[in-house]
């Protein structure tokens, strides 16, 4: 099984570069659609409202940057580590703001569907986190020794 | 042998140049966040301004037409949503751009009797941010913001009902 995987791994850290490029590209061209979607999380304070601006402003460019990294190899583990960190993050407030979506609603939580800011419009709750599942596992293989 | 960075090491080099980019790269993005600029102002939910329904906003509407700009009507979403439906008659102020929009409206404002907000209803609160900015950014009078929090999805729920009823047509 490793000796199938470890040829792959190169090509599985370029496509999630690609991918992170995608969506950053996305988020950059409306910068403020972006604010807007991590404000509706609700998990950064809107004061001092700085912060949340901030992480509005370098989260898209640090996947961008990160998503070359990922291409082209310079920092390529650093960025695997900080971005697989914020899928991870992103990939728990889309599963607890689902949630509570669903409960709001009071309807199925597969039938939960939404604009989770993630550069890709309204998706749907279940099937967004089950692609950031294997976006992350494709990150993970950037953090391989070279 | 020079041995290469560890892990940690690469990804604190990472986030360093990453911000420091993030930073140079807004600030020359035409349409960039301002880092200092709280646009979530804490309007909702006890904002003391007016607020007005669909069939009320319809009456006002009837006015709107025939009015020399004492009534105005603002769309507070962006200009994508705009371009893709809107309410008869409304002005686009995408409240977060809104420098690029106000300033050439601003003496109408100054001297319209009501001024109505909407942007989608719903959990959309950019209306209300708007109409707070208004009032505390550009001295409009509380009394004069009205907010229609049915916003689009209001308008467009009700519009679709009146066509039914007169036979199908939007």
């Amino acid at each position: 099984m490793k000796t199938l995987l470890l040829p792959l791994m190169p090509w599985l850290t370029r496509i999630a570069g690609l991918v992170y490029i995608g969506y950053a590209i996305a988020k950059i061209i409306d910068p403020t659609d972006f604010l807007k979607a991590v404000h509706g999380y609700g998990i950064l304070p809107a004061e001092p409202f700085w912060l949340l601006n901030g992480a509005g402003i370098a989260l898209p460019w640090l996947e961008l940057l990160g998503g070359f990294a990922l291409l082209l190899g310079p920092l390529r583990r650093g960025a695997g580590l900080v971005l697989s960190a914020l899928l991870f993050a992103f990939t728990a407030a889309v599963l607890w703001r689902s949630l509570g979506i669903a409960s709001d609603l009071g309807q199925s939580w597969f039938a939960v569907a939404f604009d989770c800011g993630c550069g890709t419009g309204v998706v749907v709750a279940w099937q967004k986190i089950a692609s950031n599942v294997l976006l992350f596992c494709a990150t993970l293989a950037a953090l391989r020794r070279p | 042998m020079k041995r290469p960075p560890s892990l940690l090491g690469q990804a604190t080099v990472f986030l360093i140049v990453g911000f420091a980019f993030s930073m140079i790269a807004n600030a020359i993005h035409p349409s960039g966040v301002e880092l200092s600029r709280n646009y979530f102002q804490q309007a909702a939910p006890e904002h003391g301004f007016t607020v007005i329904d669909t069939e009320e906003l319809a009456e006002w509407l009837e006015f709107l037409s025939q009015d020399e700009g004492g009534i105005l009507l603002l769309d507070a979403r962006g200009p994508d949503s705009f371009a893709l439906g809107h309410i008869p008659g409304a002005i686009l102020v995408d409240h977060y751009h809104q420098q690029d929009y106000i300033p050439a409206i601003l003496p109408a404002l100054q001297r319209a009797a009501m001024v109505i907000v909407y942007c989608n209803g719903g959990d959309c609160e950019d209306s209300l941010f708007l109409a707070h900015d208004l009032v505390y950014e550009y001295g409009l009078m509380p009394e004069v913001l009205h907010v229609y929090e049915g916003g689009l999805d209001a308008w467009q729920a009700a519009t679709l009902e009146t066509s039914l009823e007169n036979g199908g047509q939007r």
